[in-house]
């Protein structure tokens, strides 16, 4: 009995020991990145193919608004080469500048160049971090992206520079398919209500005027500032609007803007991909796929 | 007695009335969508272009539904019919229909051929209304770039003046 239970440790003890040496095979001379959302892991994806080795902290569905770093991701910030963050402080108490900043890593800001449209929260004025909602921001990201890979591993420069031209140009037909898709809404109806404000960039962008009831808030801040008065005002100011469809998003609870729909008699025209791409297999599980689905459901809810 | 009651029925009966009559107004209201005044005026669009496009194909084309030109005012697409014939290099369309008041859009998708698509390219879009020049944009193209542009004008009854 001895023996066979000496054996069974000794063949877990081997098989521990080949699975590092196949990781450390793997990782062997390629670069280490991590990145904060699931966007910017799908750009940085997009950049550098199989020539580096990525990482998002945030997993499908998470809010990067309110999210709280594990010792997990401490861990992991320690072993790679390079971080990414959105920047604007869409990162909540900016943890993902402070996972690296730990960690001692350079980071790269994808926002940064970007003109910030600049926004109300309580009272202040500060700069909306959901750029990437206008594709032509989206290729900052990526060029920004492309610029820092470039310089951490120079031998696979022209590599990154060709994959990022292919989806800059991918990127540039997504900004007028969704031109084309939104001039089939006549503008009068083109109002898109949210649960958080995650879409003004794509509202300037494509003529649609988005307003989110709830404000700044999402996740466990959801219904937070929302007063009975503000309430009324809402529901009267939708009625009013001769608003179409309300539209619940992936990261954000829709308790509320369910609520607010069933009182005004308004309909829910989707659930819209926001702080979050899609589980891996969705239609949502790349960014171009996000906004695809996005687009595809407010055209029909509103048209 | 028998008075008093039959007053009684009436006035719930005429009550419930009026409050049902209040709720479907209400609901009526939520789904209510003002549908914007339409704009007075003759409108003239012209899309001139530096890259070569046959007119006679897109006019063709969109006859038959195809897609080699695509014209949209204000979330309505333009048919063949609508769009007028061609005019050397420039594409006109007499009579826009579908301006309304207040904010317009005119979405406008065209395609190059592929040795033209190696160039950059420019587009020069205007709006006449009554004959005057109203509104004029150039749009500029890199190569491999969709030729996709939306042009955004406001019409108000105060500029008629
Ligand atoms: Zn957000």
């Amino acid at each position: 009995m001895k023996n066979i239970k000496t054996s069974f440790l000794y063949i877990v003890f081997i098989l521990v020991v080949f699975s590092f040496f196949l990781l450390a095979a793997e990782r062997e001379g390629k670069p280490v990145l991590f990145c904060s959302t699931t966007q910017i892991n799908d750009f940085v994806k997009n950049v550098v193919g199989d020539d580096c080795i990525v990482y998002a902290v945030l997993p499908p569905g998470a809010d990067p608004h309110t999210y709280q770093p594990t010792p997990g991701d401490a861990q992991r910030a320690a072993s790679v080469d390079l971080c990414f963050e959105n920047g604007l402080h869409l990162e909540g108490k900016n943890w993902m500048a402070t996972l690296a900043k730990d960690a001692g890593k350079p980071i790269v800001t994808c926002t940064d160049g970007i003109e910030p449209l600049i926004i109300e929260k309580s009272g202040q004025t500060v700069p909306d971090p959901h750029a990437w909602f206008d594709p032509r921001n989206a290729a900052v990201y990526v060029r920004n992206i492309t610029e820092a890979v470039c310089k951490l591993d120079p031998i696979n420069k022209e590599k990154y520079e060709a994959r990022a031209r292919l989806y800059l140009q991918q990127l540039r037909n997504l900004h007028a398919w969704i031109k084309k898709e939104v001039s089939r809404i006549p503008p009068h109806r083109r109002i898109l209500i949210t649960s958080h404000d995650a879409f003004n960039y794509f509202g300037r962008t494509y003529n649609i005027d988005a307003q989110a009831p709830v404000g700044w808030s999402t996740g466990s801040e959801i219904g937070a500032g929302m007063t009975p008065k503000r309430r009324i005002e809402i529901i009267e100011s939708t009625k009013k609007m001769g608003v179409r469809a309300f539209f619940v998003e992936t990261s954000v609870n829709p308790k509320l803007i369910r609520e607010i729909a069933r009182e005004t008699g308004i309909k829910i025209g989707g659930e819209l991909y926001s702080d979050s791409m899609g589980e891996h297999g969705t239609a949502g599980d790349t960014y171009i796929g996000m906004m695809r689905e996005n687009v595809l459901k407010i055209v029909k809810a509103l048209e | 007695m028998r008075p008093l009651i039959a007053i009684f029925i009436n006035v719930l009966l005429i009550g419930g009335l009026f409050l049902y009559m209040g709720i479907r107004d209400t609901g009526e209201e939520t789904h209510h969508i003002a549908e914007p005044e339409k704009a007075e005026g003759i409108y003239t669009l012209d899309i001139s272009t530096t890259f070569k496009i046959s007119w006679e194909e897109v006019f063709l084309l969109n006859a038959q539904g195809g897609e080699n030109a695509v014209i949209s005012i204000n979330g309505m697409r333009l048919t063949g019919e609508m769009m007028k014939s061609p005019f050397d290099s420039t594409f006109r369309i007499n009579n826009l229909p579908g301006i309304i008041e207040g904010k317009n859009e005119v979405f406008i998708e065209l395609s190059r051929s592929s040795e033209d698509a190696t160039r950059p390219a420019a587009v020069n879009v205007e709006i006449k209304k009554d004959g005057v020049k109203y509104f004029s944009d150039v749009f500029w193209f890199e190569p491999e770039e969709p030729v996709v542009m939306t042009v955004v004008f406001n019409e108000d009854k105060a500029k008629d003046n």
